[in-house]
């Protein structure tokens, strides 16, 4: 398992959500709300599929 | 931006005629989570994946065949992204062989859809910083340096855009 925890927050671009994925080299990362840290979801590589299918329509 | 432009081109496959034993430690050693299947004339029959031979209920000699999902989805290399990543969606597979002429010429996973998303986005905040810096050299008339940074944006963007996308499709 993977000790260090990558997360993303709540409002952020999905593109930043790619870099980190890309940069951490991972397939989710955890959505926060930003003020409280407080966990929201997990988006994955199909979230991102479906922002790559859903921005050519 | 095309399924060429972003899938890889080393190719790792699992014969037909392999058993699960075969398959995972191929998977493991080239550290991919699923592969095409192929058969004796290189045609794609199928995908295996680790969900595939962790769930198959059949022991490790079970053939890879009886395990895989099959028929395999598959793209060419000329299509969009946004088609492939359409497909991996509706059908909530993570990885599409890429065929041309029935001969198998790539993989496009769900991860190199991510890495053209981040490439896409490094290279917009490029821009966004570029047009900052110009608008501020047109605003003290400096000419050579409005020039310059013109110049090294183009650079940067071109060599992160091969360095990303090469690193992955070599």
């Amino acid at each position: 398992m993977r000790t260090a925890i990558e997360n993303d927050r709540a409002g952020i671009r999905v593109g930043r959500a790619a870099q980190l994925m890309t940069e951490h080299a991972v397939a989710h990362v955890a959505v926060v709300d930003p003020p409280t840290a407080r966990p929201l979801g997990v988006l994955s590589t199909l979230e991102i599929a479906g922002a790559v299918s859903e921005a050519d329509r | 931006m095309k399924v060429a432009d972003v899938m890889t081109r080393r190719l790792v496959t699992v014969p037909a005629d392999a058993t699960l034993a075969d398959a995972a430690p191929i998977l493991v050693r080239n550290r991919i989570s699923g592969a095409p299947v192929v058969d004796s004339t290189g045609s794609v029959v199928g995908v295996v994946s680790e969900a595939d031979i962790l769930r198959h209920p059949g022991g490790v000699e079970t053939p890879v065949a009886e395990a895989m999902s099959a028929p395999a989805r598959t793209i060419e290399p000329g299509r969009r992204i946004a088609e492939a990543a359409r497909i991996m969606v509706e059908a909530r597979i993570n990885r599409l062989p890429v065929v041309e002429d029935g001969e198998l010429v790539g993989i496009v996973a769900r991860a190199d859809l991510v890495r053209a998303l981040a490439v896409e986005e490094i290279e917009a905040a490029i821009e966004t910083r570029a047009l900052e810096r110009e608008r501020l050299h047109q605003s003290n008339g400096d000419h050579a340096a409005l020039e310059a940074n013109r110049l090294a944006i183009v650079r940067l963007q071109q060599q992160l855009s091969r360095a990303l996308i090469a690193e992955h499709t070599a």
